[in-house]
């Protein structure tokens, strides 16, 4: 009598394959041929930067050695939105005034800007008033136009020492209107056009 | 049934999929390293060989330059303002004060390039001068209101000097040279605010308007950031619509550069 095998069910049981190579084996694998086959482009992109660039050192788009330089000024135009939310206490008329909160509104922009630029490494600025202008258009318009060549200076001196280009693109495009700022509030203020723009 | 084979279970889906990559990151890597062949396409006739122009490097240099260029092209045209006489007193006061600071902006600039090795610039840029200055100055000699336009093309230059500097930023390599560009910059900045001051005075004027037509208004605080879009001018006869032709700068590029 012929003894018969039993039955045995096939199963496919995932065993770990020690002479075969593991699925994070594999994925490395074709990573490295991935980096391997993208090599030769990245080389050839490389090289052809270098030859349009060759008497310049490429600056980096970003550095985090620009954070407590913008952290500094970052601090400086949020109180200047604090004095300019001062200097709208003041009597002044309505165009006055929305003059004055189109400034104030700007220079909220660049607190943001910066803020945003800074992300997760911007410190919290203060929030004190820089000034209290009071009297008339005059005398706050005077006062503001100061503050403003303060803040303005302080933009100029920080352009020499930001190493990235983004961080100094977004400085120049702060500077131009802040000149334009103080440049307006002088004129408003009573100082002949000429000498407002030499200031 | 019969028991899995050693050998039917290294056909698993596993080996597969292992097999595939490898064969895949293989394949493209071996069709990276072929060398790219070039296929002789057959022609009729003689084709005369073609010389390749020759390649500049955008470099600090070459910007400097031509931010110096860009300011002499504007001296020119402000005093061309002020020599054709149709500036009111106070705009001509204006324009020879500016004029005289574009003179010495450019020759910061050129200091500057000196110093890093560059050749200094004393000519204008003769793109800037044939597509915008020229034109423009042109179209106001044709118009009907002299004065008024004379006054927007003085802001217009300005404020295209300005976003020269402001634009060069970007491309500029060395952080001193930014900051310099920007200490000229706050110059030309300033100057195109007293421009807009003299059209369009007092606070009301700091404010974005539209006038009773639907036109924009100068502002001299026209946003809050630097713009570096085109500057835009509308000068000389107004059409049957009821326009003036309009006269957008670019800042300069590639085939502006002074190399």
């Amino acid at each position: 009598m012929s003894q018969r095998m039993p039955a045995v069910e096939p199963q496919s049981v995932d065993t770990p394959e020690t002479n075969m190579i593991s699925r994070r084996r594999m994925i490395t694998s074709i990573l490295a041929g991935g980096a391997m086959a993208a090599a030769p482009v990245l080389v050839g992109r490389a090289s052809a930067d270098s030859g349009s660039t060759a008497t310049t050192v490429a600056q980096p788009e970003r550095s985090d050695a620009d954070n407590s330089v913008l952290n500094a000024l970052l601090s400086q135009e949020s109180r200047m939105v604090a004095t300019y939310n001062a200097a709208l206490g003041a009597s002044l008329s309505k165009d006055d005034i929305a003059a004055l909160e189109l400034i104030r509104d700007n220079h909220l922009a660049y607190v943001h800007a910066i803020k945003g630029y800074l992300g997760t490494s911007f410190t919290a600025p203060s929030n004190a008033p820089l000034a209290s202008p009071a009297g008339n258009l005059a005398a706050v318009a005077n006062a503001l136009a100061a503050l403003e060549d303060q803040t303005l200076n302080l933009h100029l001196g920080a352009m020499a020492s930001l190493a990235a280009k983004d961080s100094s693109t977004l400085i120049a495009s702060i500077i131009t209107m802040e000149a334009r700022h103080s440049t307006a509030l002088a004129i408003v203020a009573g100082n002949a056009p000429t000498a407002a723009a030499s200031r | 049934m019969s028991p899995q084979s050693p050998a039917a279970k290294s056909i698993s889906r596993r080996s597969i999929l292992r097999t595939g990559g490898l064969v895949a990151a293989s394949g493209a890597f071996l069709a990276a390293c072929k060398k790219s062949s070039v296929v002789a396409i057959p022609r009729i006739g003689t084709v005369p060989p073609t010389t390749a122009l020759p390649s500049e490097n955008v470099t600090d240099v070459a910007l400097l330059r031509t931010a110096a260029s860009v300011e002499n092209s504007a001296k020119a045209a402000v005093d061309a303002l002020v020599a054709a006489g149709n500036l009111s007193a106070d705009g001509v006061t204006l324009a020879k004060a500016f004029s005289a600071v574009h003179a010495s902006n450019a020759a910061q600039v050129n200091a500057v390039v000196t110093a890093q090795g560059g050749e200094a610039i004393s000519t204008t840029n003769a793109n800037v001068d044939a597509l915008y200055f020229n034109p423009a100055l042109g179209l106001i000699d044709g118009g009907a209101d002299k004065p008024g336009d004379s006054l927007l093309l003085l802001q217009a230059i300005e404020n295209y000097v300005t976003e020269t500097y402001q634009f060069f930023v970007s491309m500029t390599n060395a952080a001193v040279l930014r900051a310099q560009m920007m200490k000229l910059a706050v110059h030309t900045s300033r100057q195109g605010a007293a421009t807009a001051q003299l059209i369009r005075g007092g606070t009301v004027g700091f404010v974005p308007g539209l006038d009773d037509k639907g036109a924009a208004l100068v502002a001299t605080i026209p946003g809050a950031f630097g713009a570096l879009s085109a500057v835009q001018v509308s000068l000389g006869k107004v059409s049957e619509a009821g326009t003036k032709t309009q006269i957008s700068m670019e800042t300069p590029s590639l085939n502006s550069l002074q190399y």
